[in-house]
Formats: structure tokens, C-alpha cells, sequence
């Protein structure tokens, strides 16, 4: 099994001393990471438990598991369902060391490993508001065009969208803005491809992710709403692998090299090609065009630690030449270093990185250039460990931002810099106290820069506590009350926040206190034969959070740029899922309403609010051996600004007389008005195929099966009289293909 | 056990829907368009509805009473219907006096009366050029201040465009009562015979035009005053681009 190298199954003769240690009973840990032995990924929630003494535990996200040993000689058993498990001597004192364990898969046909894996969570984490879904959950899930994470994310309970051509999301209520969206710990900022239309992230690259929604734990700050963290994968280091597609809007390779000294590198890239494929077609030069590149690197540097060296770049180009030049780019592109060391039972986390957002726009040849780089670093260092039956965690973050916007409109300078320093600290308890499960943390978070000579800081202290009390083996009930802040707030106006390709974000300092939220959060969760099931019911209070003001005073604008309002949303989310078995699927339904203020307007919507939405989703083998996933989604209409009112503009004309000019109208209060309900149907049809050594997957696409005219929005046509009410729409019946070829 | 946890989450969450949303604002039923003119031969008032999105746009309302109450007397307008608006007209005459001011009232059975105040501007007279004067593209515009006018909107038609279709123009707003050089933006279309045209208006019918606030009790619209002058030139000459004047020293 595994890397004869590394410290997998120890077995030392017995020539080691025993020890005191069997008398007195003084707590020793043994800890390490658990991998998959053929991807190196780590795994999570693997079983790790002592035989003669009957104590045990589960790696965490990144495989890692710290148990204490208080007697010898003991066996360590290590399991998870889907791999052969893998067992482990302690005879001695002498015997605790780091260990990293490969388990080596074993193909199970009755039970997923998914099953085993959220038994164990169900057990070990608070889990108020998370939820995860598998990948290749996702990868089956019918979605526009390719997979994509965060369309994905849409179809849980409590996420709501307000259009279909955007993965932008909304949590419980809360803005897109206020989604704190992490790639293997590093946060991204503006994480989107085409108007929202995609993320940026290749589901190909990705091992795992986590989601957190109302109630999120103190590890993670900076955010008001939820937490998305993906996790990449770690790369094989058997032979190499590769992994092509080809789609309707790109194309992507992976590939896994293994390098010297078991060290493990992933490269992928994808590239869309319209501009390349449609002037070959048609005379029309598509102007637009994206692509992603990303590696990684993972060595062992000892038993105990490990190194991780990633980097990434996403650009988006538009380019128009003709008859007037347009040239815009905007994309992510940032790099990465995490050290992780463990000793008995510790571990360690050191990463640093480094991000820079670009924007940049250039009309007319120079006549407007608008330049705006966001440059963010990262240093950041997480200590676990176990004390007495307590888990704990304490954490250390410092992030540097570079705010830069610089503009010329013919020959008009505009220029505004600014460095911010966000600092986090954070710790987390956890402990099972009988039936109850009790997850003590807080935050103690502030920012500090200065500007035009006059420096500003603020901190905030920001409690967390999460509870569960199990009802049984299978039923349990949960809690949690928090404060959180974000000291960066989204420049974008209401209108068009669910179509920006990307925000321009800014701190909150001086006038703008950081945003500020309380949630308080009550549920249930359960485990049955065929899956789980969770319903939880959630109050956010946003005290403070802000937008764009429409009114803003480009000479003033560190006091007019944005406007300040507050918010509430509270409901009810459930799910009920099916993962076992040959028909898989999940049903969730939500409740809910979202109101905010804002300046002198009134109490009103907010604009992603949704009374309700379901969304029912079912896998099922078909006929010729492929496989069938439908996706159904409902949900009440979003509000809108609406006309409820149209009179005549007058004016004296050039007869001097009094003349028609044009229509005016008057509009509701915002988001006073409703859309109609939306709703569609998608269906996904999937074949696998080998051929030779090479396996693949074909599958065909249909969004919006029966064609349903959801509206987008809706305006009167005064060319008629009586004026016509006119409708755009959301995306129609849109069938797409993909081929994808693993090696 | 579980059903009472879910029964406690209800009625604690419940209370939260007590917080009114607001809908839709009340707008009024009508919109009227009154402007008192000092230079000009009728004066007209237009009412109309406000109306539903999709209902049928008429030509205005013609059950209404529409005067204008000035300081010794009051005008009664007349409905007339012209290019298939109903509009209420009144002879101009010497009721309509600058620096004063006048009430409009308009009644309309089953509605709240509809009143607003308003203020005609001071006379004022165009001095450069003069009437019939021959003009090119540095030729500046000058006028007289006006009293209690907030702004001037200058506007330049060719004569000839009366009898045929509308012509492109653009009107220019100005605080100031000078026009250095009569190029803005594209005024003479070429040679011809034109009509300049001074508008002082108030600060009513300014927000109106610009902003499309309104000024009225019980109804959209505005009531303003405004005091016009207009003369007629005969430019000579081509576009304007074509002409490399330089800027007028005159000064007045």
C-alpha cells in the first residue's frame, strides 16, 4: 500500500522500552493526513479509531486527524467505505510520529462513500447552513453550456438568483456582494467570466468544496452572507493523466505529472473559441473571448509537513475594432505558498499569496483609458490542535490591499490609490459534551490605512457560538448566533449587480463603518437510509451595508461614493436527498423575504428576494447505459422597479406652440412590483465510452426543456396606443454538447 | 420533540413580518402643461390624464375649467383641439404683465382643484443683431437681463422650415445673456433666412424641462412663465465648420 517511504504502517520490533506512560495514563496524540493512494488527495472524514480502547476521531477537510493514545500497545485502524482499510502498530511511545496513510480505493457498488463520509460529519461538525454536494453530483447536473460551480451552488436551499445568465448568487438574503468565495484559502474578489455568465473556476481541477451559509463558524471573516471554498485537487503521482474536453464554449486539458520525490503538479488551462470559430463560419468578428490557467505543486517535505505552491490567470478580453475601437480586459491572475506541518498533536498552517485584480478599458484609441488594478496579498497561519476532548483552532490573517483607479477622459486625469490592511484573529473550541455538541468562537477583526494624511482604523469583536443536541444516533437539532463584518463593500448599483462581469470593491473606512450582520439561526438535521435531510430556519439583521449612490460627486468622492441602508431577511430552508442507490436526487424548498432601506427611500424588497423556490433534481440510469439527470426549478417572481404610471411631457416647439415631446413614467416604489413566477426544466443525458486505454463521457444538454418565457424585464411600448406591455427574457430551450477524454 | 422546536422557530420568526413594504406611491390623476408666454399672441394650457400603464392615451381632457386668476382680473381658456390635443387657449393681452404674478386654476368634476402660482420673468430686449440684420458665424447674440429669470433658452429655426418638415435644432440653455459666437452647436444649416428666438423662463418651468419635476397642487406638470423675443437674420455662408472666425471682442 501506498509510498513504502512514507511512514503508512509501522511496524517496529518490539525493542522499544515501555514506558511509565501505561501507569500513569499521560495523554500522548498521535496525528497525520489520510490520502487517496492513487490521487494523493487528501480525504476527509475517514474513520480513525483505536481498536483495544475504543477511541476515535475523523480527518478533517484536508485529511488531517489528530487521536489521543493513552495506552499500549494499540492498534489504529483507519477507514473509510470505498477504500481497504489500513491499520497502524503503536506499540510504543516510541511509535508516535507524523504518519501519512494512503488508502487505496475499493470499488463499492451497495453504499457510496459519500454516505460514510456525511455520517461522520454529521457527528464531528456543528454544520449550521453547510451544505456540500458532491462533484460529480455537479458534473451531472444539466448546467448551460459546461459545469460550473457556482450555477451549481443556485440549486441548494436558501440561494437564489435573480437571473439565469448570471452565476452570481444570493444566501438567505443577502447580496451577492457579501459571498466570501475562496480558492484553496485564498480569497477571490471578482471570481466571474462573460457578465457573470460563468465562474472561473474548472470543475476539472477541483477536489472538494464547502459551503457555508447562515451561522458560519469563526475561521472565516470578511464576509456578511456565506463562504464558498473550493479545494483543488493534489495531483497524481503514479504516471501521467490527462483530461480533455470539448464544448460548445470551450475547451479544457488537465493534466497530472508526477514529478521527482513524490512531488505531484497539475496544470489545466480552458480557452472559449467563438472568436475563433465564428469568423471562419460567418463574416462577423466575435469581439470576445475568456480563458483559465492554473497549476499546482505538492511535495512532502517530511512525514509530518508538506509544501503547495498553486497559481492561476483568468482573463477576459473584449475586443472591437471597427468602426470604433473598444478594447476591455478584466481577470484574476495570483500565485501561492502554503507550508502545513503536524506534530503530535498539532498542526500548522503558513500560507502567503498574492492576487491582483486588473480592469482595464480603452475607447476610441486613447480617447477614455480607465485603469484599475486591485492588488491583494495574504499571510496567514492556522494552528490546530487537541487538548482534553477540545478541538481547537486558532488562526492569524493579514491581508494588504492596493486600491488603484486611474482614468483619463480626453486628456483628463483622475487618479485615487489607497493601501488597506485587513487583520483578522480568530479561535475556535469544539467539544462534545454528552449529546450536545458545542462549538465556541470569535473574531476579532479590523482594518487600518490611511488617506490623504489622515489614518483610519477600526476593530470589532465578533462572537460565535454553534450548538447541536442530538436527539439520537440519526436526529439531531442545531443552533447558532454570530456577528460578522466585511470591510470592503462592492462599488455597483442596485440595477446591475447581477450582471457585472466584475465589482470594483473598496474599503469601508471614515464615513463607512464596516458592514455588519447578526444571524441567528435554529434547526434540524437528520441521517436516514437513503440519505439526509436538514431544515433550518434563519434571521440575518444587516445593520449596515451599502451600495452605489447614483448621486455621487466625482470631486468628493470619499464621502459621496456610496450610500448606506440596512437590511433584513429571514425564512426557512429545507432539503431532503437521495444519494444511495441507482436514483439519486434531492428536493429542497425555501421561504423566505428579504427588505432593505436605503437613504430617504422606503422599506422595500430587496431585489433578490424570493418568496419561495424548490428545486428538485433526479439522477437516473437510462436506457443503453446512459445516464439521465432532470433538474426542475420553481420560484416566485423576483421584485422590480416598475412603471405604474405614464403621462405626457410638454414643451413649446420650434412653431412656438405647445407640442407633444415625450412619454414620462412613473415608477413604483423599488422593487414595488413582482415578476411572474420562473420556472424550467433541464435535462442532462450522459454516456460513458472507452476506447483503448482512454475513457470519456459524452453528454447532451438541454436548458429550459419546455421552453418557458421566464422574464427578464419588462417595459411598455408607447409606439402603440394603448401603449403594449413588452418583455425580455431569460435564456430559452438551449441544447449544448460536450465531449470530455480522461488518459 | 422536533415538532416543537419547529412550532418554537414559527412563532418566534412570525413577529418579523410586521414591517410594512411599501408598493406603490400615490401619483395624481392629471397632468397639466401651463405656461404663461409674454411675446406671443395666445396663451395655452393643456390637461390631461395620468394614466395606467395600457390604457388608451387620449387627446386630453376636455371636461376641465381651466382660468388663470390674475391681480384685477380673471381669464377663462377655451378648449380647442390642435394636432389632436385638446388644448385650452386665451388671447393674449394686458392682463399678462411681467413681474407679476398669477394663480391657475383648473377644475375638473369629480377632482380635487388644481392650482398653482407662477411668476412671468422681466421684459428684456435682444440688442444684437437686430431685425433683419445679416449675420455669420462670429457674430455674437446679446441680450438685456431679465428680471427673475433663471435661465434663457436660445433656440435658431430656418424660416423656411415652417412650411416644411421640423428641422433639426437643438435649444440652448445659458444663465448667461451672451452668445460670442453664433456656432452652437450647428445653428445655421447653410445660407438662409432665420428665426432667433430668447426665452426667459423661470425657475419652475427650468426644472420642469430639465429635471421633469413639477410645480402643481393635485397634479404632474408645471405652470410657468417665460418672456420671448425673437427677431429674424439672414446668414451667409456655409456650415459652420467651414468658417475660421475668431471670437467677437464686442462688448456690451
Amino acid at each position: 500500500m501506498g509510498d513504502p517511504d512514507c511512514v503508512g504502517v509501522a511496524h517496529f520490533n518490539n525493542s522499544i522500552k515501555m514506558t511509565t506512560l501505561l501507569l500513569l495514563s499521560i495523554a500522548l496524540y498521535i496525528s497525520g493526513t489520510v490520502r487517496d493512494s492513487t490521487t494523493h488527495d487528501p480525504l476527509p472524514y475517514v474513520n480513525v479509531y483505536t481498536i483495544l480502547h475504543k477511541s476515535g476521531t475523523s480527518t478533517d477537510l484536508n485529511g488531517f486527524f489528530t487521536l489521543n493514545i493513552d495506552t499500549f500497545p494499540e492498534y489504529i485502524v483507519f477507514s473509510f467505505l470505498g477504500f481497504k482499510p489500513e491499520t497502524l502498530l503503536i506499540e510504543s511511545e516510541n511509535d508516535i510520529r507524523p504518519v501519512t496513510i494512503f488508502l487505496a480505493p475499493k470499488p463499492i457498488k451497495t453504499k457510496p462513500i459519500v454516505v460514510e463520509a456525511r455520517r461522520t460529519r454529521f457527528h464531528q461538525e456543528v454544520g449550521t447552513g453547510d451544505i456540500t454536494l458532491p462533484l460529480n453530483a455537479i458534473k451531472k447536473t444539466p448546467q448551460l453550456l459546461e459545469s460550473d460551480l457556482l450555477r451549481s451552488i443556485q440549486s441548494l436551499p436558501g440561494v437564489t438568483f435573480q437571473v439565469d445568465f448570471t452565476s452570481k448568487f444570493s444566501v438567505q438574503g443577502g447580496s451577492p456582494q457579501e459571498n466570501k468565495v475562496l480558492l484553496d484559502g485564498i480569497p477571490l474578489y471578482n471570481p466571474y467570466h462573460l457578465g457573470s455568465f460563468f465562474s472561473v473556476f474548472d470543475m476539472d481541477a477541483l477536489r472538494y468544496f464547502r459551503f457555508e451559509r447562515a451561522g458560519f463558524g469563526a475561521e472565516y471573516g470578511n464576509a456578511l452572507s456565506s463562504v464558498l471554498e473550493a479545494y483543488q485537487k493534489t495531483g497524481r503521482t503514479d504516471r501521467i493523466h490527462i483530461s480533455t474536453s470539448l464544448g460548445l464554449l470551450t475547451s479544457k486539458i488537465f493534466l497530472e505529472v508526477p514529478m521527482p520525490r513524490r512531488t505531484s503538479l497539475i496544470i489545466g488551462g480552458r480557452r472559449s473559441y467563438f472568436d475563433i470559430l465564428v469568423p471562419r463560419l460567418t463574416d462577423f468578428r466575435f469581439p470576445y473571448y475568456f480563458y483559465d490557467m492554473y497549476g499546482k505543486l505538492e511535495k512532502p517535505l517530511s512525514p509530518s509537513s508538506r509544501i503547495k505552491v498553486a497559481g492561476f490567470l483568468n482573463r477576459d478580453i473584449f475586443r472591437f475594432i471597427d468602426p470604433f475601437q473598444i478594447l476591455i480586459n478584466w481577470g484574476n491572475s495570483g500565485a501561492s505558498i502554503q507550508w502545513e506541518y503536524f506534530k503530535t498533536n498539532k498542526r500548522l498552517n503558513l500560507t502567503a499569496a498574492l492576487n491582483k485584480f486588473q480592469t482595464s478599458l480603452n475607447l476610441g484609441g486613447g480617447l477614455i483609458e480607465i485603469n484599475s488594478p486591485m492588488r491583494t496579498g495574504l499571510i496567514k497561519t492556522t494552528i490546530d490542535y487537541r487538548t482534553s476532548g477540545w478541538k481547537n483552532t486558532l488562526g492569524f490573517s493579514v491581508e494588504p490591499m492596493h486600491f488603484a483607479y486611474r482614468s483619463s477622459v480626453q486628456g483628463m486625469e483622475f487618479n485615487l490609490k489607497n493601501l488597506t490592511w485587513v487583520v483578522g484573529l480568530y479561535g475556535v473550541a469544539k467539544k462534545q459534551f454528552g449529546t450536545w455538541l458545542v462549538e465556541l468562537g470569535a473574531r476579532l477583526d479590523g482594518d487600518f490605512l490611511k488617506y490623504k494624511g489622515k489614518t483610519y482604523w477600526s476593530i470589532y469583536p465578533d462572537p460565535r457560538i454553534r450548538l447541536k443536541y442530538f436527539l439520537s444516533d440519526r436526529v439531531a437539532i442545531k443552533g447558532a448566533l454570530g456577528r460578522y463584518h466585511q470591510f470592503l463593500a462592492a462599488v455597483v448599483g442596485r440595477e446591475r449587480e447581477e450582471l457585472a462581469s466584475f465589482s470594483y470593491w473598496v474599503p469601508l473606512f471614515g464615513k463607512f463603518q464596516p458592514m455588519e450582520s447578526y444571524h441567528f439561526v435554529v434547526g434540524a438535521e437528520g441521517l436516514v437510509s437513503f440519505g439526509d435531510w436538514s431544515i433550518e430556519a434563519y434571521l440575518k439583521e444587516i445593520t449596515r451595508t451599502y451600495e452605489e449612490n447614483p448621486d455621487l460627486d466625482p470631486n468628493n468622492l470619499e464621502e459621496t461614493l456610496l450610500v448606506s441602508g440596512h437590511g433584513r431577511a429571514f425564512g426557512a430552508d429545507a432539503y431532503i436527498r437521495k444519494d444511495i442507490g441507482s436514483i439519486q436526487g434531492m428536493v429542497s424548498v425555501s421561504l423566505g423575504q428579504a427588505i432593505g432601506w436605503f437613504k430617504d427611500e422606503p422599506v422595500h424588497y430587496l431585489p433578490w428576494d424570493r418568496t419561495f423556490s424548490a428545486d428538485l433534481s433526479i439522477s437516473t440510469p437510462f436506457l443503453w447505459g446512459t445516464t439521465v439527470t432532470t433538474r426542475w426549478t420553481y420560484g416566485t417572481g423576483t421584485p422590480y422597479t416598475g412603471t405604474v404610471g405614464i403621462f405626457r411631457l410638454m414643451h413649446i416647439g420650434y412653431t412656438g406652440k405647445t407640442e407633444f415631446l415625450r412619454y414620462s413614467y412613473l415608477l413604483s416604489y423599488p422593487y414595488g412590483l413582482r415578476l411572474p413566477p420562473y420556472h424550467r426544466m433541464d435535462i442532462s443525458i450522459a454516456k460513458r465510452f472507452s476506447i483503448g486505454k482512454a475513457s470519456g463521457t459524452f453528454r447532451l444538454e438541454v436548458i429550459n426543456l419546455y421552453n418557458h418565457r421566464n422574464i427578464f424585464i419588462y417595459y411598455w411600448d408607447t409606439s402603440y396606443n394603448p401603449p403594449r406591455l413588452r418583455d425580455v427574457g431569460m435564456l430559452p430551450v438551449l441544447p449544448s454538447l460536450e465531449v470530455s477524454i480522461r488518459w | 420533540m422536533v415538532k416543537r422546536v419547529l412550532m418554537f422557530v414559527f412563532l418566534a420568526f412570525y413577529p418579523l413580518n410586521c414591517i410594512k413594504v411599501s408598493g406603490t406611491p400615490n401619483y395624481p390623476d392629471y397632468n397639466v402643461f401651463a405656461l404663461l408666454r409674454l411675446g406671443v399672441d395666445t396663451q395655452e394650457v393643456f390637461v390631461d390624464h395620468v394614466y395606467d400603464p395600457g390604457d388608451t392615451i387620449l387627446m386630453g381632457v376636455n371636461s376641465a375649467s381651466v382660468s388663470i386668476i390674475a391681480p384685477d382680473t380673471q381669464i377663462t381658456y377655451e378648449p380647442h383641439v390642435s394636432d389632436s390635443l385638446v388644448l385650452f387657449i386665451a388671447p393674449s393681452g394686458g392682463w399678462l404683465q411681467p413681474e407679476h404674478e398669477y394663480t391657475l386654476s383648473v377644475e375638473i368634476p369629480g377632482s380635487e382643484l388644481i392650482e398653482a402660482k407662477t411668476k412671468v420673468p422681466g421684459d428684456f430686449e435682444i440688442v444684437y443683431p437686430q431685425n433683419h440684420d445679416t449675420v455669420d458665424t462670429n457674430t455674437a447674440l446679446v441680450w438685456t437681463s431679465s428680471r427673475y429669470a433663471y435661465y434663457y433658452i436660445v433656440s435658431v429655426y430656418p424660416v423656411d422650415s415652417f412650411l416644411n418638415k421640423p428641422p433639426f435644432y437643438i435649444p440652448l440653455l445659458t444663465r448667461d445673456t451672451l452668445l460670442d459666437r453664433f456656432v452652437y452647436p450647428f445653428l445655421f444649416q447653410g445660407t438662409g433666412d432665420y428665426l432667433v428666438r430668447v426665452e426667459a423662463i423661470d425657475s419652475s418651468y427650468f426644472r420642469y424641462i430639465s429635471y421633469e419635476e413639477g410645480n402643481i397642487d393635485n397634479a404632474m406638470g408645471v405652470f410657468g412663465g417665460t418672456v420671448v423675443k425673437e427677431l429674424t437674420v439672414h446668414y451667409e455662408g456655409g456650415m459652420p465648420y467651414e468658417n475660421k472666425g475668431k471670437t467677437s471682442n464686442k462688448k456690451y
